[in-house]
């Protein structure tokens, strides 16, 4: 008999309370993520509509004589080579009765004479180029300062738009709580490497599908930057964008901390460029993690405590959540490794090789979940990346997240990202 | 100018009054009693006009006048007033209307007599002016003082003055064209389109036209008298290379064309900022139509261009005189104000200076905070143009044009640019110049055949030769012209025999079609060869004959014009006259072929022969 029979015997032969005790890993910090999921998304699911169905319902915004009920900032370091595609993709959209403002944020390389040409061809409205470079929260902030919009949207430069995207995005703000609203976030690249391909994947799974349960649960707690829309009252009412990075998370925190509702609009679609490079991702990763870490558990940490004046059990609940099963999930993984191999020595592959088949099927039936609610052809093309997907997102960018976490909680790491500029660095750790 | 009068009279009362009263008019007086002492000073002194009673004591005043007619030189001897009571003894006297250029009858209004006095000094004096120009322009090679056509028409008064240094005509050939107000630049370009025009230099007399003119003019200045004899002496000789076909054009171009060749100028733009283009041509010609005429001769190859500057054009009057803003890009307000933007690190917060300034102090307007450290609280990483007028921010402005002829509005990247060039004559130009089928256009004005002929062709021989009879005359003896004396106005016809296959095709349908008009009555049919052929031929090869024969034909036909008809053939041409009868065409055969041939590189020989029209008939 051989080791491998021997295992599978071994694995047919636990009984329930045995089970618990070889899979209590998974069992406790993955299974119930896939769980909530599906109850939230078989409770809330819709079929996707189409354009026609959307022009019916009037959009909540006040029809100005000309633009200006909703605002688009464009906040930009050196995108020459983007802003002309990203502005032309907003021109397109099926709403169009908004004004563009592009910051062009300390830029060296043509950003700015570029973008003056496209307002001089109208189709921006304000041009506003800084010569030193103050960071994207300072651009927002000026451009929110300039800008006349009651909706300001913000985008990023390398980004491109659905057409319904702006259309989509601002039906949420047809609930006067609702202050903030994010869209959906699609790789364009996903053909470009394995990487992207993963990163697709991954996308689809904690936006497409994520967001869309965080929006059943009232748990949208990250506006991405990339594609969000603010009440300009909201905003106001915290004082606009706050020191970044993670300015998406800080501000997003805030809002809620405020008591305004965030809301996810799955079908206002934003494309973007992920990284295709290994080594990109990991450090955009590491960089995005350590500013949670910051944000949630130093600038924000109020909010774990019940006898905080800030306390909030919706708030209370994602801290808790993310601490739990993000942290606390990447920081056992490693000791759960190590503790299989001691206790049932060369059958531990086998468990972790059940494990990953067990979560491949999760992954299969949440990805099939994803094609069915966002209506996007995204099953067939990604069935075959599933496998790689499972065992990349449990080893590899499990150990990424565990890297970040250790170099924010112990070395702040995140004081020394260069995504702040050092004059403002100097003067605000975080 | 001063003049000094002298007045030769006995009667002291009136003396006394004439003098006061010219020398009112700034004249200076002398004053004799009788005729010797007044014979005396003429002779000593220089008078320009002397008032002389007849009676006078010593000597009467004819006989004084007449001793200084034979002691003075013309130049030297005063004009001579006779004033008397005695106008009919005065008369009588044989020789008194020669010495005397008027006689005045006592008593006289004083009035009239002093403006009599007046005119006749004027009259010496522009005498005497033109005289003196004379001389000055004969130091510059001209030999007579040049004869000007004046714009505007001049009033008497400026005539006058102008003669003084030009000969003014209102006749056919003038040497230039005088412009004496600033509005005559208009009359300028009116008379430069017309015929025979276009060589003529225009000169400056209001100090003005600058570049346009040709040449400008003042009288104290010896300079510009240089100036203007060049500029006549240039055009004058340029002028006599051209053809009379291109003296005579009427199309812009090819005036355009001459103007450049006689005048040697290139036609280089100014700017004159009182146009709407902004752009002044030089030579007078029509504003709007001179640069399209350029540019069809560049296209022709006949001018060759270079660009000089670029405009850009008002969209809706095409004006270039617009005012360049920097606009906002929203609103299109030029009411614009530079501020900077204050990005404050510790809250992220960044707005344009207005919204922090508070009295002497920075105030974030996010979190309350003073800001007070450069570089550290914050900085100013750029600035913003905050449009007045609407309110916006942008970093970069619009560029805007609004036009200052009509108000039009235009956005820096609606308005269309023009582009201006200088023009030069190309070397194709000026070979093409130089002979006689220059021009570019018919020009129906010449009318005979004679006209186009200048008065000091010279002959060519033979220009009138005919070939020895064929085999049998049939009603006319041919002779030979040249070794006939008689002049060819009394020659009689000569008819040659032609061979009906030789003639060209177009020229048979043409008889044909007057024939059957019935307007085939005294019609010329003149064959034309060529005795120079087979030695230019020889020498230089059949193309260069080929050319030389196409040239003349063209002159011919330009020549003729609606006289007659030219047809080209193998051997042989062939000019069909219909209205003229032999006797006319053998008369100004000799000076019209002269004309033709006379501008070509080399003389082709043509001999002409008539053919018989019934000949023609029956072939």
């Amino acid at each position: 008999m051989s080791d491998l029979e021997a295992a599978l015997a071994f694995l047919l032969a636990q009984s329930g309370h045995s089970i618990v005790q070889v899979f209590w890993y998974t069992l406790l910090f993955e299974i119930p993520h896939y769980l909530l999921g599906f109850i939230a998304v078989a409770l809330t699911v819709r079929p996707p509509r189409d354009g026609d169905d959307r022009a019916a319902e009037p959009l909540p915004v006040r029809r100005a004589a000309g633009r200006g009920a909703v605002s688009i900032v464009v906040v930009g370091h050196n995108e020459a080579d983007a802003i002309e595609r990203c502005v032309r993709s907003l021109r397109e959209q099926s709403f169009n009765d908004f004004e563009i403002v592009i910051i062009s944020d300390g830029s060296s390389d043509r950003m700015p004479q570029i973008a003056a040409r496209l307002a001089s061809e109208g189709l921006v409205d304000k041009v506003l180029a800084t010569n030193l470079r103050g960071g994207k929260s300072a651009g927002i902030n000026l451009a929110i300062s300039e800008c006349s919009g009651d909706i300001i949207i913000t985008v990023d430069c390398d980004c491109s738009y659905d057409r319904f995207a702006i259309e989509n995005i601002l039906r949420p703000f047809a609930d006067p709580r609702v202050g903030g609203v994010c869209g959906d976030i699609v790789p364009r690249n996903a053909d470009a490497s394995l990487t992207a391909r993963f990163q697709a994947i991954e996308y689809l799974i904690t936006i497409s599908v994520g967001k869309l349960v965080g929006q059943a649960l009232n748990q949208v707690v990250c506006l991405s930057g990339a594609f969000g829309a603010f009440r300009r009252e909201a905003l106001a009412s915290i004082g606009n964008f706050d020191v970044g990075g993670g300015e998406d998370l800080d501000v997003t925190l805030r809002l809620r901390a405020a008591g305004w509702r965030t809301a996810f609009a799955g079908d206002a679609i934003c494309y973007t460029d992920v990284p295709v490079r290994l080594w990109n991702l990991v450090r955009q990763r590491l960089r995005w993690e350590r500013d949670a870490v910051r944000l949630r558990y130093r600038k924000y940490r109020s909010l774990l405590y019940p006898r905080s004046f800030r306390f909030h059990p919706a708030e209370a609940l994602h801290q808790w959540d993310f601490l739990l099963f993000s942290v606390a999930a990447s920081a056992l993984f490693p000791i759960y490794t190590v503790w299989l191999y001691v206790e049932y020595s060369t059958f531990a592959t086998v468990i972790l090789l059940s494990i990953q088949i067990g979560l491949l099927v999760l992954d299969v039936a949440t990805l099939a979940l994803a094609a069915l609610i966002t209506g996007r052809p995204v099953f067939w093309p990604n069935l075959p990346y599933m496998l790689g997907f499972s065992i990349f997102t449990s080893y590899f960018m499990r150990m990424v997240r565990l890297v970040a976490y250790i170099e924010e909680w112990f070395l702040f790491g995140s004081t020394e990202d260069n995504y702040v500029p050092q004059k403002v660095r100097a003067i605000r750790k975080w | 100018m001063t003049y000094r009068i002298l007045i030769a009279d006995d009667d002291s009362m009136l003396q006394e009054m004439l003098k006061a009263a010219l020398e009112d008019r700034g004249y200076v007086i002398d004053v004799a009693g009788d005729g010797l002492s007044a014979l005396r000073m003429l002779k000593a002194g220089r008078y320009d006009l002397a008032l002389v009673d007849y009676h006078l004591p010593e000597i009467d005043g004819l006989a004084s006048a007449r001793v200084l007619n034979e002691v003075l030189d013309d130049a030297d001897r005063p004009r001579l007033i006779a004033v008397t009571a005695d106008t009919a003894g005065l008369e009588q006297r044989v020789g008194s209307n020669e010495v005397f250029d008027t006689i005045v009858r006592k008593p006289f209004d004083i009035r009239p007599f002093l403006q009599l006095i007046d005119q006749r000094l004027n009259a010496l004096g522009s005498r005497r002016a033109a005289q003196a120009s004379t001389a000055v322009w004969a130091e510059h090679s001209l030999p007579r003082r040049p004869r000007a056509a004046v714009v505007p028409y001049p009033t008497l008064r400026q005539r006058t003055l102008l003669e003084a240094y030009f000969d003014v005509t209102d006749g056919p050939s003038p040497d230039l064209v005088l412009v004496t107000e600033e509005k005559g630049a208009a009359e300028a370009v009116a008379l430069r389109t017309r015929r025979d025009a276009a060589t003529l230099p225009i000169v400056d007399l209001t100090g003005t036209l600058g570049h346009s003119a040709d040449a400008s003019f003042v009288p104290s200045n010896l300079d510009t008298w240089r100036d203007v004899a060049t500029a006549i002496t240039r055009f004058n000789s340029r002028r006599a290379r051209l053809a009379p076909t291109t003296l005579l054009a009427q199309d812009l171009e090819t005036q355009l064309l001459a103007y450049m060749f006689v005048s040697g100028r290139e036609l280089e733009p100014s700017i004159d900022p009182s146009r709407r283009s902004c752009v002044l041509y030089p030579g007078f010609f029509p504003e709007d139509r001179v640069g399209q005429a350029a540019e069809r001769l560049v296209r022709q190859g006949l001018l060759s261009k270079r660009f000089v500057d670029r405009f850009h054009a008002c969209v809706s009057c095409q004006s270039h005189r617009l005012n360049v803003r920097e606009e906002c890009p929203s609103c299109r307000s030029p009411d614009l104000n530079e501020v900077s933007i204050i990005h404050h690190f510790r809250c992220a917060h960044q707005a344009v200076e207005t919204k922090f300034v508070q009295g002497p102090n920075l105030i974030c307007p996010k979190c309350r905070q003073h800001l007070r450290h450069y570089g550290s609280d914050y900085d100013r990483p750029g600035h913003a143009l905050v449009c007045n007028a609407c309110g916006g921010s942008n970093t970069e402005p619009a560029v805007g044009f609004a036009c200052l002829d009509c108000g039009a509005h235009m956005n820096g990247d609606a308005v269309s640019r023009r582009d201006v060039f200088a023009y030069a004559l190309t070397d194709a130009a000026v070979t093409r110049l130089a002979t006689p089928a220059a021009s570019l256009a018919p020009t129906p004005a010449v009318r005979t055949v004679n006209a186009l002929v200048p008065a000091t062709a010279p002959a060519v021989e033979p220009v009138w030769k005919a070939e020895a009879p064929h085999a049998t005359p049939k009603r006319h003896d041919s002779r030979d012209m040249a070794a006939n004396p008689e002049p060819p106005g009394h020659a009689e016809p000569i008819y040659a025999k032609l061979d009906p296959a030789a003639m060209p095709d177009a020229l048979r349908d043409e008889l044909s079609r007057l024939a059957a008009a019935g307007r085939l009555g005294p019609a010329v049919i003149a064959e034309i060869r060529y005795d120079a052929r087979d030695r230019i031929v020889r020498q230089r090869g059949d193309g260069v004959f080929r050319g030389l024969r196409r040239l003349f034909l063209e002159n011919l036909a330009n020549a003729l014009v609606e006289n007659g008809t030219v047809f080209s053939g193998d051997d042989a041409d062939f000019v069909l006259l219909p209205d003229l009868t032999p006797q006319e065409f053998a008369e100004a055969a000799p000076k019209l072929l002269a004309g033709c041939q006379e501008l070509l590189a080399q003389p082709v020989g043509p001999s002409v022969r008539l053919v018989d029209p019934q000949d023609l008939a029956a072939a």
